[in-house]
């Protein structure tokens, strides 16, 4: 039983008031002073008839009276769930978001999830339009309100356990901002809200581990609405160290095989984590450790980037031990195409001549580059043998190439290749003109005091395009000690993409075909310039390699939920299919742009138009960052927030609203009063009738 | 021993005495003077300036015995004539008629703040002590006055000089019931503190332990003092003649107790009859003439009590110094 205003039991003190009585009549009234109490002892009190109790029963049915009443005043109920009239209660309209993001496998975080929502649908009112939310990447529905709508409200807590079960948290990163910014739509685009009927209070309710890697930031610009509360139930797990493990770089040295990669991975650790020594260990594709293991010592909230060098193809995890959660522990890795790709170079170089331009293009070549190119040397009238422009993306010609080479070039050229031709010398431009179909170009000599530098540079062409911004688009350091001149005006069609001071062209462009033909006026050798010792050179070669294709195609890490781009001839193939790290496989259809459904870490397999290709998804190295945001941040983004006090002070007002309902339908207080009235009939005829007997010593009155 | 019994039947003897007497004042009357001089004055009046017998042996006209003599002592009081007799150097002391030294110790403790009347015994006893001091001033005998409580509150040496009967009056005059009690201590150090020997009067009601009690006078004693205690009570401290049952307050420590008086009034004066009993045994061990008086009997019955003593102690000592002349000779 419980009491709408308890207070009101208070005044059962009243009925032990005739017993105080009593007992204040029975204390001594005389107060005497006397000199010496040495001579006295305490005398046990008299028992007088005057401090016997008398007519006990009169006393116990006035005491039960004032009982009765208080009780009465007290409001009882009995507390019980019964449909109750939603007609004066305040509607609220919640949207419960639970987040499913990689950092929630955590621990028992999901399990706190799930006992989160539960005690939060227990709270709810049968009158409360409800929904429930997953959010990783996106907001997903679990429970729609229409959904939600057309379930018995009694039956809806039991619902929403059951599909919360089925779910569990994904391997996508947490886009929380995002998913608040959704819900707060949903929750206002309420059609009941339109008719004006009733005032709706709206709030979404977060369930999430609020780690700092939600990107709360997509609510900067947001104008969060005034009516709209978010509540917080945040989960935590007890032991917070956690490090994460994530791919920076592949590096192959200029001398070693492919496949000898040496790795750049970035370990960091949480700002809340206790351990600071970490373990990182090759792992093969049944769990067995390859190699030797390497230590890093991260302090807390810090990060190292620290060079794994990986023993084999076979090794295709590398595994990070030493904190307590393993979801972001491992990092897979994706062996490179075993089609071979090579750079042909065309000169009479010898090996390691540091005065040529092959010592430098090779050295170009090895670095920063999204597959392993080979550079070919053909020296004199040897054929090029280029088998395709996909896997000769370019040829460098420093020498005159013979005529069978040039049918060579052209072929490739108008195949969708490159050629680079590099002016080291003043001769005529026979065979690029008998490419390009034009007359020969002539060449001479052009004289430079001192030095020359670019004087204009097109920014806009793919080739410097990467160089255009402000910190990089300084080239006057770049001295060129001698070059070639070339009639600007007898270019024959070819489009000017660098000249120097005086207006000579430095490099020039024609299209042939698919592909392209550069020729530079000058070489990067020492002895005509400094552009091999400028990282621009660097630059200017990947590019040129790669092309505007960007490489898209031959990417081979991705992190989870991240779209990975196809090729043209995976599209162009006939049953391609991507293999994921569970075994299944997924087609690929020629609209198909993309494959969408990287949803898990592991190393994929895409196979179609008679080529494998191998690419590893990983997690989102924010997922790593596990240490739980205050409450402020969200303020700070403008939420309006509701405080633990609020929400009990709102669940306080409910269960009064509740208790009050209860009260009014069971109205036991009226029962009280009556049998408080009749306990005043019966002790008033009681003591009518001991007044009329006559009174006796001894007797009781 | 004799003195001792002579001593407790006389005071067991001198209230029905003195209450038959009707020229006596009624306390309550002299109480209702507010000046204690005058009040003291009114008490004394009809008493006779006495003579006491001093303790102290002097050079006067009437022979006391002889001593021997020791180098030092002036030869002026050798007597030849018992040399001639006897070959002995001899000297003669005589009895010394010098005033009288009188120290009146009157108890200011919490106990003293009782009276069942319209008066307290504190009241009782700074008028019983105003009396005393009257009366000896006007024998031209020196007397000086020590109020106490827990500790000596004020002390007035004994002198027999103009003004000092009213600087004596107005310490008594200030003397009030004090905030605590504590017999022994003070006892304690009047013996250390008051060095010439006199006679010391002691006016309380001497409410603490008997065993307590017993150390301290004995060691006032041993200073070499005439101790006379006058013991002030009230009368319902004797008969608890209390008749409502209620909180006794016991005004010296603070204790209360509920007491029904009807059924603890036989233990309560058997045990104070014993304590009463007690007190007086140790009186007479120690030497010390002991007087007990009830605020309701009249002042002058101080006056008698202490009379008597001093007649007493003065035939005592008459009656010892034969003895020791004779065994000086």
């Amino acid at each position: 039983m419980s009491m709408l205003t308890p207070l009101y039991v208070l005044g059962l003190v009243a009925v032990s008031l005739p017993v105080i009585f009593h007992l204040i009549r029975r204390m001594p009234r005389g107060q005497f002073p006397f000199s010496s109490l040495m001579f006295l002892s305490p005398s046990p009190p008299r028992l007088t008839r005057r401090s016997r109790l008398e007519n006990i029963l009169l006393l116990i049915l006035r005491g039960a009276v004032l009982a009765l009443l208080a009780f009465a005043f007290a409001r009882p109920f009995l507390r019980q769930q019964l449909p109750l009239n939603s007609g004066n209660a305040e509607r609220s309209r919640i949207a419960i978001v639970v987040d499913t993001s990689a950092s929630m496998r955590r621990g028992d975080l999901w399990q706190q999830a799930i006992a989160r929502v539960n005690e939060v649908m227990a709270e709810g009112q049968p009158f409360d339009q409800v929904a429930v939310f997953t959010c990783d990447a996106a907001l997903r529905p679990l429970m729609g309100f229409e959904d939600m709508s057309q379930v018995e409200p009694a039956q809806r807590r039991g619902l929403v356990s059951a599909r919360l079960k089925s779910v569990s948290p994904t391997w996508g990163a947490t886009h929380l901002g995002q998913g608040l910014m959704d819900a707060v739509e949903i929750v206002n685009n309420d059609p009941g809200a339109a008719s004006g009927r009733d005032r709706v209070a709206r709030r979404i309710i977060l369930v999430s581990d609020m780690q700092q890697g939600s990107r709360f930031n997509a609510l900067a610009d947001y104008p969060w609405p005034e009516e709209v509360r978010l509540e917080l139930r945040r989960v935590a797990v007890s032991q917070k160290s956690n490090a994460g493990l994530h791919w920076l770089a592949e590096r192959s040295p200029i001398q070693s095989s492919a496949n000898a990669a040496e790795l750049r991975v970035r370990v960091s650790n949480d700002a809340d984590s206790v351990a600071n020594e970490f373990e990182l260990k090759w792992l093969n594709a049944s769990g067995g450790a390859i190699g030797t293991a390497v230590t890093a010592h991260v302090p807390a909230g810090e990060s190292r980037i620290v060079r794994v060098r990986r023993p084999n193809d076979k090794a295709s995890r590398l595994l990070l031990s030493g904190d307590n959660c393993d979801f972001d522990n491992t990092l897979y890795v994706a062996n490179r195409a075993e089609a071979a790709h090579s750079v042909i170079y065309l000169g009479a170089d010898e090996p390691d001549d540091p005065e040529g331009l092959k010592f430098y293009l090779e050295r170009a070549l090895t670095d920063g580059l999204s597959r392993s190119i080979h550079l070919e040397s053909v020296a004199g009238a040897k054929a090029l043998a280029i088998r395709s422009a996909t896997e000769t993306p370019l040829v460098v010609v420093t020498s005159e190439p013979s005529q069978d080479q040039s049918r060579e070039l052209k072929q490739y050229i108008e195949s969708g290749g490159t050629a680079l031709f590099v002016l080291t010398e003043a001769k005529p431009l026979t065979a690029l003109a008998s490419i390009l179909n034009v007359p020969p170009m002539e060449v001479e000599e052009a004289k430079v005091k001192g030095y020359a530098m670019l004087g204009k540079v097109d920014f806009g062409h793919a080739l410097f395009a990467p160089m255009a911004g402000a910190n990089f688009n300084d080239l006057t350091q770049i001295h060129f000690w001698r070059y070639r001149r070339l009639s600007a005006a007898k270019l024959a069609g070819g489009h000017m993409l660098a000249q120097f001071e005086n207006g000579d062209p430095a490099l020039v462009e024609w299209q042939l075909g698919k592909g392209t033909a550069y020729l530079l006026t000058s070489g990067w050798h020492p002895a005509d310039s400094q552009f091999s010792r400028s990282w621009k050179f660097v630059l200017f070669v990947s590019t040129l390699v790669e092309g505007d294709r960007a490489s898209e195609s031959n990417r081979r890490y991705f992190v989870v939920n991240e779209s990975v781009p196809l090729s043209e001839e995976v599209k162009s193939a006939e049953n391609a299919s991507v293999t994921k790290p569970d075994g299944t496989k997924v087609a690929i259809s020629s609209a198909d742009r993309e494959f969408v459904a990287t949803d898990m870490p592991g190393v994929y397999l895409l196979t179609g138009g008679g080529m494998e290709q191998r690419f590893a998804v990983n997690l989102d190295p924010l997922e790593s960052r596990t240490s739980a945001v205050g409450a402020e941040t969200l303020e700070q983004f403008g939420c309006r927030l509701v405080g633990a006090s609020a929400v009990a002070e709102h669940q306080e007002r409910r269960q009064y609203l509740h208790d009050v309902q209860l009260e009014s339908r069971q109205k036991l207080w009226q029962w009280l009063v009556l049998a408080a009235l009749g306990l005043v009939v019966t002790e008033t005829w009681l003591a009518g009738r001991a007044t009329k007997q006559p009174f006796t010593e001894g007797a009781p009155s | 021993m004799s003195a001792a019994v002579a001593n407790s039947k006389q005071s067991e003897s001198r209230p029905q005495t003195a209450v038959g007497r009707t020229s006596f004042v009624d306390p309550a009357t002299v109480m209702r003077i507010k000046n204690l001089q005058l009040r003291a004055r009114a008490v004394v009046e009809g008493f006779f300036a006495g003579i006491h017998r001093s303790p102290y042996h002097g050079f006067s006209v009437e022979f006391s015995e002889y001593r021997a003599y020791t180098p030092g002592d002036d030869p002026r009081y050798l007597d030849w004539r018992l040399f001639a007799r006897s070959d002995r150097y001899c000297v003669k002391r005589f009895e010394d008629e010098t005033n009288l030294l009188c120290y009146l110790v009157v108890d200011l403790s919490r106990s003293m703040d009782f009276g069942s009347g319209t008066y307290t015994k504190c009241d009782y006893a700074r008028t019983m002590a105003a009396s005393l001091a009257h009366f000896l001033f006007t024998q031209r005998d020196a007397v000086g006055v020590l109020t106490f409580d827990e500790k000596i509150a004020e002390y007035l040496p004994p002198r027999h000089r103009p003004g000092h009967l009213r600087r004596l009056m107005g310490v008594l005059e200030r003397a009030t019931a004090g905030r605590s009690t504590n017999v022994a201590r003070p006892l304690e150090q009047i013996a250390e503190s008051v060095r010439k020997r006199g006679l010391v009067v002691l006016i309380s009601d001497l409410l603490a332990p008997s065993d307590v009690l017993r150390p301290k006078l004995g060691y006032l004693r041993s200073r070499g003092h005439d101790v006379v205690v006058l013991r002030v009570l009230d009368r319902s401290e004797l008969d608890f003649d209390f008749a409502a049952p209620g909180m006794f307050h016991d005004l010296e420590t603070g204790r209360q107790l509920y007491i029904d008086p009807q059924s603890a009034r036989a233990e309560y004066r058997r045990r104070f009859a014993a304590h009463a009993a007690e007190l007086k045994r140790i009186c007479i061990d120690l030497g010390i003439d002991f007087a007990e008086l009830t605020i309701d009997q009249p002042l002058e019955l101080a006056l008698f009590d202490l009379l008597q003593a001093r007649l007493r102690r003065g035939r005592r000592h008459v009656r010892h110094a034969p003895r020791r002349r004779r065994a000086a000779v």
